[in-house]
């Protein structure tokens, strides 16, 4: 008795299985129709089917599936979740440039026995079958051969499944599934019954948090929540995780999401802060936020993506005028000269007659650039909303001390390049804080292309001010050489320095004085700050000193150069992950060749805003690394 | 007279600009047959504090097409390097922002050397230039170095050109001839005499 298994049902199942392959292969990616499109790696197409055959007289079970993987060039639709119908209306979402291969494996299980053939073969667009060309052992109570219709192409009907009539299946960035009934008829008069299983998985994507960047504001004590990150790509779950939060902050997710919340706790004394307490010490600055997927078949290609943020947090009034206060101290040595010069002018005995004659208010003048101006334009920074418009340095110009008397030639060359040094250090501080407000100001209004714009100035002014700031250890150190030994000793008269403060708490500022810091930049409302401040600064011991100690001050020249190091790394880490290595020279070479007006341009590429990402670029990122650094 | 082109010399010295360092295509010119491999050197010489560098390679696309660039020793002696092989467009006909740094807070390197080495396949057989442009030169305080460069050649011939003798070599080759065909008449002659 020859048994003919019926082959209706397989027809059914690759029939509709190649129209959905049909939908996945051959239909253009409408992108433009379907924003959250993203590229994808491969695609795995499995299809299977469980039932029972009745074949006349025998009952057998039937399973069947098929798995194959396929490179592609596609895109997926990862937020919508529509049905086939839905779908096939649309005109197709899925491309694949590739052909699908592979071979279906069908198990027939009877009373006695399991037989697994391989039998069915996709290629392409078509289907081929190649039959069953003869069962042995010949199954119970039959014997022949099966034959299963040859071929099946596109524009074969549905028997089996209908995606028309609205099979719901879940769409994910991950891939769908389509389950459902598959029954028909078969030649020999029976009836096949069973479940279709189609299974497409879309293969990681790469890993992504978005945004990239951006930065937020809190107040201390204040509750605080941060913009929302998404991650996306990769296999999820996902896990969360951050690194350098401020104190009373917590990372909050869920899923694909997550979030900063908490309430900020004032800045702790091991902070850098400046006078008005925002944030400034760049290991505090910045927070990342990390994203792991649980892939790990190819780990290289999904890398944990990594977000950074700034986080400005504004200090109570009454903290802010402690900082101020303890700013001032911090400034001793500019307001100790600055001031105790102020005063000499009307004490002879701090300038020898006949021996020194030194411009009007020349120390004062650079020393005050120094300590004051730097210090109080900090102080007042807040968003400024003139964010369109990149700041450049402000012209300060420091008047030359002219050889006379004592005051030799090698002095006043010594003297004048540490003042001109000082003036410059001056002018691109301005211009740094000027740049962070903006950027301060175009987050507050929601445009990050300015945002990004103003933080590139910041970090071009930050790294030019760490070549200033380096070169000062050395100006300095030449100033403190010529100045021993000879004549020139200019003491710091504590009394005179607090005489000069009583003057100014009582007077205020000199016109001079105010000619001077509005050159610098200083505004009226902030200079209004300045001799409002300055009468709680009368309570510092200033101690006695003379100007070669305080140029060769070990403990200031650490400081410089650590400032000097500090600005640097902020000006060199262009992926804003709070450290520089690698992956900051990466962002540059990755926009390599591109200019201002090319698509591919990236400010945090174009390290010197010239306009153009080029060696210049790299190598003001590369000397910032340690000697040595090997990168790929 | 003397005065005069003393004078004459100064000006010029005052002129013209004294670069030392030189960028050149090595070797200058370059004979091959179609379907070879053709590798050039961009070399550097008499350079003080070199500390990053960048140019681009330009050619005909019709005749030539870059299969790779290299970095070259000169640099990487002066420590860890960060070489940007550059984008390598065979349509145009160039290899666009190559570049290569130093790394940390180092010097540059002084001397001469290969900064880079360019592979070109041979496409078809025809004369084409191998020239250097956007060429930026940096010590290690970010100036610019100033320098002159000199581009190179790749001549495709379709069959391997058979070298000519130079002119001694033919007198000498000349003088043999002779010298062999008197030896021969005179170890002959004896045999002439005794038939």
């Amino acid at each position: 008795m020859t048994h003919h298994r019926d082959t209706s049902i397989w027809r059914n199942i690759w029939t509709f299985a190649v129209l959905v392959l049909l939908i996945v292969l051959h239909l253009p990616c409408y992108a433009q129709q379907w924003p959250d499109c993203i590229p994808l790696k491969s695609v795995t197409v499995s299809v299977s089917y469980t039932g029972q055959s009745d074949a006349g007289a025998d009952k057998i079970a039937v399973s069947g599936s098929y798995s194959s993987s396929l490179p592609a060039s596609s895109c997926v639709m990862s937020s919508t979740q529509p049905d086939v119908a839905s779908l096939i209306a649309l005109g197709g979402y899925f491309y694949f440039s590739s052909e699908l291969t592979g071979t279906f494996t069908e198990t027939l299980t009877y009373p006695t026995f399991t037989e697994t053939v391989e039998d069915y073969k996709l290629n392409g667009i078509e289907v081929y079958t190649g039959g069953i060309e003869s069962e042995s052992p010949l199954a119970p109570g039959g014997a022949g051969t099966a034959t299963i219709a040859p071929v099946f192409s596109f524009g074969a009907s549905l028997l089996c499944l209908e995606p028309s009539a609205g099979l719901p299946i879940q769409l994910t960035s991950t891939g769908f599934t389509i389950t459902g009934p598959c029954n028909s008829e078969n030649a020999l008069g029976g009836v096949d019954e069973g479940t279709l299983n189609i299974v497409v998985s879309f293969n990681p994507t790469r890993l992504e948090i978005s945004p990239t960047f951006t930065s937020s504001f809190a107040t201390a004590g204040a509750p605080f929540t941060s913009p929302l990150f998404v991650a996306s790509g990769g296999v999820p779950p996902y896990i969360w995780g951050f690194k350098d939060l401020p104190v009373g902050l917590n990372l909050v997710s869920a899923g694909n999401q997550a979030t900063i919340q908490g309430v900020p706790s004032a800045p702790t004394p091991d902070m850098s802060i400046d006078i008005d307490g925002e944030l400034m010490s760049y290991s505090g600055t910045f927070f990342q936020i990390t994203v792991t997927d649980q892939t790990g078949v190819t780990a290289t290609a999904y890398d944990a993506a990594t977000i950074s943020f700034s986080l400005f947090v504004p200090l109570p009034e009454s903290t802010k005028r402690e900082a101020l206060y303890t700013a001032l101290t911090k400034s001793l040595e500019g307001f100790a000269i600055a001031l105790g010069v102020v005063a000499c002018e009307a004490l002879p005995a701090c300038a020898p007659e006949g021996t020194v004659e030194l411009p009007e208010l020349t120390l004062t003048e650079t020393a005050l650039m120094k300590s004051a101006a730097t210090d109080f334009v900090q102080a007042l920074d807040p968003p400024d909303s003139n964010y369109t418009s990149i700041a450049t340095p402000p012209s300060v110009s420091v008047m030359p001390i002219q050889a006379s008397g004592a005051l030799s030639q090698s002095i006043v060359s010594a003297f004048n390049n540490w003042a001109e040094n000082e003036s410059s250090e001056t002018s691109l501080n301005v211009a740094l804080i000027t740049s962070l407000n903006r950027a301060s100001g175009a987050y507050e209004a929601g445009n990050t292309f300015w945002q990004l714009r103003q933080l590139q100035a910041a970090k071009w002014y930050s790294l030019q001010l760490s070549r200033a700031v380096g070169k000062e250890p050395v100006l300095r150190q030449a100033v403190a050489s010529v100045l021993s030994g000879t004549e020139v000793n200019l003491a710091i008269d504590p009394s005179a320095v607090s005489a000069a403060l009583q003057r100014v708490a009582q007077s205020g500022l000199s016109s001079t004085e105010v000619n001077f810091f509005t050159s610098a930049g200083i505004t009226p409302d902030q200079l209004q700050l300045i001799q409002t401040m300055i009468p709680e600064a009368n309570g510092i011991n200033f101690a006695p000193t003379n100007l070669a100690s305080v140029f060769s001050d070990s403990a200031a020249i650490t400081g410089l150069e650590q400032h000097a190091k500090g600005y640097g790394i902020f000006g060199a880490d262009r992926n804003n992950d709070g450290v520089v290595n690698c992956a900051d020279l990466k962002v540059v070479t990755a926009h390599f060749g591109a200019t201002q007006s090319s698509l591919s341009y990236n400010p945090m590429a174009d390290v010197n805003m010239d306009g153009v990402v080029n060696v210049l670029d790299l190598v003001l990122v590369s000397q910032q690394l340690p000697a040595g650094t090997l990168c790929q | 007279m003397i005065k005069p082109m003393l004078l004459l010399a100064a000006s010029l010295l005052g002129v013209l600009p004294a670069y030392c360092t030189t960028l050149t295509v090595s070797p200058a010119t370059t004979d091959t047959t179609l379907g070879q491999l053709v590798s050039l050197d961009i070399d550097v010489a008499d350079i003080s504090d070199l500390y990053a560098w960048q140019f681009d390679v330009d050619f005909d696309p019709s005749v030539l097409s870059v299969v790779g660039i290299s970095e070259g020793a000169f640099l990487a002696s002066g420590g860890a390097t960060f070489f940007v092989p550059g984008t390598i467009d065979n349509s145009d006909g160039s290899v666009g922002f190559n570049a290569d740094t130093l790394i940390g807070p180092l010097f540059g390197v002084d001397g001469s050397g290969t900064l880079a080495t360019v592979e070109f396949d041979t496409i078809e057989a025809a004369d084409s230039a191998v020239t250097l442009n956007n060429i930026i030169l940096l010590d290690s305080n970010f100036n610019n170095i100033n320098f002159t460069s000199t581009n190179g050649s790749i001549n495709v011939s379709v069959t391997a050109a058979v070298p000519e003798p130079n002119s001694v070599a033919l007198i000498l080759a000349g003088a043999c001839c002779c010298g062999l065909i008197l030896r021969l008449r005179w170890l002959l002659l004896p045999v002439r005499n005794s038939a």
